[in-house]
């Protein structure tokens, strides 16, 4: 009786893949598409185990009976499994490691979108976000983010912000019209202390609302609207 | 180029400033180049501190923190008073500032990580002392509206009140032309960064390549992948022998015939 009853090898991996091609971003994090894929390894791990076994035990009656093993036609002339089995061997083997490059691209593309996040919102996980990523990918976030962090830190370009200035600098001021309301004051260089009231706009330094800009807090105009 | 104008308006202003010594606008006044100190530049900073030496804040400022630096960005000519920006490219091209947006430009392009150029990228200080040359002048700028006000000596006042717009518009122009560079400083080690972290196994042949603290930064951010996919994926494979991540073909290279 085997484990596995139907050929469909590779399936739950491609799925987990197809999952990531259809969401904007990232979609929930599949523990069960997960679990599933490493549940086929299991299998067919144990199939392999199987089926190495049983080779091998042709092998050896081969042996006990006088013979070599069986249609042996390999040029070290030793061992290895009996040929009748490779086939099935080379086909479980192929297909964990498809399951496992499945599984490590499915987790690689997802630490990737969040590694990217991380520099657009300057470390600061947003609650949707949260809510799609597993638990050990919240902690990846943090402490790339840590990780990140004290590496702008080091070395000679210690004194700047990493996280400004991600676009290279166009005007000096930019016109911006204020989305989210209870952001309060800002300080700016150059005009003072500013009250940023939800619909309200302003031409400030760019260099003072860029990272409000970046988190969707205000919305920068291109100057061509009109009042 | 606007950064030829700024030669001019520094001139002016520092010349309102020292009313009654008028006869400096064609002094040559250099400091050394805010890049590259030991760079064949523009060296001849004892020009800069002579005019300190005439005793009044303006000077020191100059001499100390570097007007010099401004100009020495923007050209190493000076023979540009008043002529069309577009024509005269060349003769405007600061060959520090080229050779860092060169590098940041090939390190953009590049697929893999290029060798890393310590000469080139500008030290911190510098970007902080041209911050203060913007401050400066801003602070100058207000400075001479209130002069205005206070109704000194009429000269000063009229060329007061010009000086004090002109402040700050030099004002802008540096605090651009540093936004600029610190720019491209910053997305140079971002970019750098990027790339360390895409072909993490990949650049593990290539840490000769990098700075000590990009070095350092490698070996961590590996343990943190691995760390990730050991927990996720490698710890619940059933043989040790398959939980490796650096099979060969396993490891992502960059596509280094990508054009």
């Amino acid at each position: 009786i085997y484990p596995i009853i139907l050929m469909n090898y590779g399936q739950r991996g491609r799925e987990l893949l197809l999952d990531l091609k259809r969401s904007d971003w990232l979609p929930t994090y599949n523990e069960d598409g997960v679990r599933a894929t490493l549940q086929e390894i299991s299998s067919h791990t144990e199939e392999l185990t199987v089926q190495v076994r049983a080779a091998n035990r042709v092998n050896d009656d081969a042996a006990r009976q006088g013979q070599g093993p069986t249609s042996n036609t390999n040029n070290s002339g030793g061992t290895g499994p009996a040929m009748s089995y490779r086939p099935s061997l080379i086909l479980h083997d192929a297909s964990i490691r498809r399951n496992k490059r499945c599984l490590l691209a499915y987790h690689a593309h997802r630490i990737d979108k969040l590694r990217a996040l991380r520099w657009e919102t300057s470390g600061t996980l947003p609650p949707s976000a949260r809510f799609v990523l597993s638990e050990a990918e919240v902690d990846f976030f943090n402490e790339y983010d840590r990780l990140a962090s004290r590496h702008a830190l080091g070395g000679p370009l210690a004194g700047l912000d990493w996280n400004a200035d991600q676009d290279p600098p166009g005007e000096n001021f930019v016109q911006v019209r204020v989305v989210r309301g209870g952001l309060g004051r800002i300080e700016t260089e150059m005009c003072g202390t500013v009250e940023l009231e939800a619909g309200s706009m302003h031409y400030l330094p760019r260099g003072d609302v860029e990272h409000l800009i970046r988190s969707g807090a205000l919305v920068q105009l291109s100057g061509e609207e009109s009042f | 180029r606007t950064m030829a104008d700024l030669d001019n308006l520094l001139d002016e202003i520092n010349n309102d400033d020292d009313v009654g010594i008028n006869d400096n606008v064609g002094q040559q006044r250099r400091s050394p180049s805010p890049y590259a100190g030991d760079n064949d530049g523009d060296e001849n900073d004892a020009d800069g501190s002579e005019r300190g030496g005439a005793g009044d804040e303006e000077g020191d400022y100059r001499a100390g923190t570097g007007a010099g630096d401004d100009r020495d960005d923007i050209g190493g000519d000076r023979d540009d008073i008043g002529d069309d920006d577009d024509d005269d490219d060349d003769r405007n091209v600061n060959p520090e500032y080229e050779q860092l947006r060169g590098l940041w430009t090939s390190e953009l392009a590049c697929p893999e990580l290029l060798p890393h150029d310590a000469t080139t990228v500008p030290d911190a200080e510098e970007l902080a002392r041209q911050e203060d040359v913007v401050d400066d002048l801003l602070r100058r700028s207000k400075r001479r509206d209130q002069q205005r006000g206070a109704g000194r000596a009429s000269s000063a006042r009229e060329g007061g009140a010009l000086s004090g717009e002109l402040a700050s518009l030099a004002a802008q122009i540096t605090r651009m032309d540093l936004d600029r560079t610190r720019f491209m400083m910053v997305d140079l080690a971002r970019t750098r960064m990027a790339k360390i972290e895409n072909h993490a196994l990949h650049n593990r042949t290539l840490v000769d390549r990098m700075t000590e603290e990009e070095a350092a930064y490698l070996r961590q951010y590996g343990e943190l992948l691995e760390k990730h996919y050991r927990r996720t994926v490698l710890d619940h494979l059933p043989k040790k022998a398959w939980r490796r991540l650096d099979e060969p073909e396993m490891i992502d290279s960059p596509d280094l015939e990508q054009f």
